[in-house]
């Protein structure tokens, strides 16, 4: 089951979970150019050359290569594990720029994420005589008081909930400040787990951990809605012209690592950005009426002639004029229905332009309406899983097949969807294609791939009682459309990363 | 719900120690609601000008920052027509250690410098950049029209 094994692959190069050496790997490479410098190692694993290499993470994983780069920083500059993990924070987890800037001028440094000098100590409490807190204005001698390393005291009940606010309403985590207005001194991580509740914690981890894959170039949050997990991927943005970086996530939601967008193989992010753009845009109503209406030549009003002769009478201003010419109707004389001024050249002009703006809507609508047939088709699909599902019990109870005998159906339903969403996007992407030789090849493994995939739609929408003697039928042109699918995304991506393809527009 | 320390302490010292040129008076019914009234600072579009100002005490307040909208109409590149202000410290810069006080000696410094470069009434900024003496004109024709003993 080619589809299958194909689907699977991508999961489990994620499924090495918690393997330490490898992630420290991606770091050490960071600063090296990753790009396509590393083609060779792609081209060396049996993975098709539209596929990426990547790695699915989890939180744990997520903490782990954050301790294992705050234990090295630490290491390297001397300091204690709570500063490393300020300073690699605020320098947004740039490594290099971090041992720059502190080789440079250490004192600047701390003193700017407010840690001028060591912050070995362990965050005690504090009772001050006659202590007044600035915030709840009150307290006593024997008041617990807490204040980092700027000296700001607060009464340690004020701080506490200063913080949980901060990191509840606000969702802010690793960049929150000493309550002083004014005071930058960041509040280290140590200070803040001794201080807030057991429940904020678990939250604060969650924000932590965010704004470090948020900072990340090579990591992203799956966009899945409530999925946990992040991808390591080291496409980087300057490679988007040339590689579309599908990933699938452990929570099985394929999506592109270059926008976040869903799968949209073999379109690059760019120009689906247009594409849907385009798609949106008021702009291709503007085109519309251009091709298919004329102003009164009197009141300007926009007129479509849905029917009947040239003889126009405008409804708002009563103005008479000829369609073909926008000349006076008065002046055609007893020509009607002939208009004679047909063929002068300010009237061939006209018509020459308006059929250049229709003939660019039609390209258009022709590239758009397959689009969101496959669209529509696929979310279709989509919902139709549970009946998939009917359908195979009933073909069991029917043809007395087992339950592993009808997995062909789900495995035809799943290719279904995926060569719909390839399609789909196909006609996108075809859209932004000048012609040339590559295009026609493209179009004909498009055309194949559609053909194809209707065939098999078309198998698996018969009455049940017909899909027993099918079965053969349907996977064997389960099979053609997989590697149909296959063969295009590969074509269409060498292509692509060698920078062949002709596009009517800048792809960036 | 009984009004937090805090609170009733900053009210008190308003009362002691008012700060000149500001005064904020606690509604009898709401100790959370105020009536602010600041005097235009002197060398200003606004001086001799009197604006009325609401404040408002939110729940978990001094956690968030007091909601402060000007009553009085005034012509300020940093104060929309609904009298809401854009002023850091009513937002992104609020800290749990400013006071009413602060505040509002804030939104008087803002008075005596307005600045059209972080705008929030977008037509009066650019009137400022584009002709400084025709809008502070402006806002001492309002200030007199609006802000003085003699206006309604």
């Amino acid at each position: 089951m080619d589809s299958e094994d194909e689907f699977m692959s991508g999961a489990s190069s994620g499924d090495d979970f918690a393997n330490i050496e490898d992630s420290d790997d991606d770091f050490d490479n960071e600063d090296q150019d990753l790009g396509f410098s590393q083609d060779k190692d792609i081209v060396r694993t049996s993975k098709k050359s539209y596929e990426v290499d990547f790695e699915v993470l989890g939180p744990s994983q997520i903490q782990l290569q954050q301790d294992v780069q705050i234990k090295d920083v630490a290491d390297v500059l001397g300091q204690p594990p709570e500063a490393a993990a300020i300073l690699l924070r605020h320098l947004r987890w740039n490594r290099e720029k971090l041992f720059d800037r502190y080789m440079e001028n250490q004192a600047s440094l701390l003193d700017e994420v407010g840690l001028e000098e060591d912050a070995s100590h362990t965050p005690s409490t504090k009772k001050i005589p006659d202590f007044e807190c600035e915030i709840c204005m009150s307290g006593d001698s024997d008041v617990e008081t807490y204040a980092l390393k700027c000296g700001h005291r607060y009464c340690v009940d004020c701080y506490t909930q200063y913080l949980a606010s901060k990191i509840r309403d606000d969702g802010e985590a690793a960049r929150i400040q000493c309550p002083t207005s004014g005071c930058k001194r960041i509040v280290d991580s140590k200070s803040l787990t001794f201080l807030v509740e057991d429940n904020l914690k678990s939250r604060y981890r969650e924000l932590i951990n965010r704004t470090y894959v948020d900072d990340m170039e090579n990591l992203k949050w799956c966009p899945a809605p409530e999925c946990i997990y992040a991808i390591s991927c080291s496409v980087r943005k300057k490679d988007l012209a040339k590689i579309v970086p599908t990933v699938t996530c452990e929570c099985k939601h394929p999506f592109c690592f270059g926008c976040a967008h869903e799968d949209h193989q073999p379109c690059p992010c760019s120009l689906i950005k247009k594409w849907i753009q385009k798609c949106e845009d008021d702009s291709e109503t503007a085109h519309w009426i251009s091709a298919n209406t004329k102003e009164c030549p009197k009141c300007q009003s926009t007129i479509e002639k849905n029917g009947g002769c040239n003889h126009m009478t405008c409804r708002k201003c009563k103005h008479e004029f000829c369609w073909m010419c926008m000349g006076l109707w008065s002046e055609h004389g007893t020509s009607w229905y002939n208009c004679n001024r047909f063929e002068e050249k300010s009237g061939n002009d006209a018509r020459d332009a308006q059929a250049k703006s229709r003939q660019s809507l039609e390209r258009y609508l022709h590239y758009y309406n397959r689009y969101a047939n496959h669209d529509q088709s696929n979310r279709l699909e989509k919902d139709n899983f549970a009946k998939t599902e009917k359908k195979m019990t009933l073909l069991q109870n029917q043809s007395g097949m087992s339950w592993i005998e009808v997995q062909f159906l789900e495995t035809a339903a799943k290719t279904l969807q995926e060569c719909r969403q390839t399609l789909k996007w196909t006609y996108a992407f075809a859209f932004y294609l000048a012609r040339n030789n590559d295009t026609i090849m493209f179009e004909d493994n498009q055309k194949d791939l559609e053909l194809a995939t209707e065939n098999l739609s078309e198998m698996f929408e018969q009455p049940v009682e017909q899909l027993s003697a099918k079965k053969l039928d349907i996977l064997n042109k389960n099979t053609y459309c997989s590697q149909r699918r296959v063969t295009l995304l590969s074509d269409t991506a060498e292509l692509l990363k060698r920078g062949k393809w002709t596009f009517n527009i800048s792809l960036d | 719900m009984a009004l937090p320390k805090r609170i009733i302490k900053e009210t008190e010292r308003l009362v002691a120690e008012p700060v000149p040129g500001i005064s904020a008076v606690p509604h009898e019914d709401n100790l959370r609601y105020f009536d602010v009234r600041i005097h235009g600072p002197a060398s200003s579009p606004y001086e001799g000008g009197i604006f009325k100002l609401e404040l408002f005490l939110p729940e978990d307040y001094p956690m968030t920052p007091p909601k402060i909208r000007f009553l009085t109409k005034i012509y300020h590149p940093n104060i929309d027509k609904l009298g809401r202000i854009c002023l850091d410290v009513l937002k992104s810069n609020w800290s749990p250690a400013l006071q009413i006080r602060t505040i509002l000696l804030s939104i008087q410094a803002l008075l005596g410098a307005p600045n059209p470069d972080d705008p929030l009434a977008n037509d009066v900024a650019q009137h400022w950049k584009e002709n400084v003496t025709a809008a502070i004109e402006t806002a001492k024709e309002w200030t007199h029209k609006y802000a003085t003993d003699t206006a309604t």
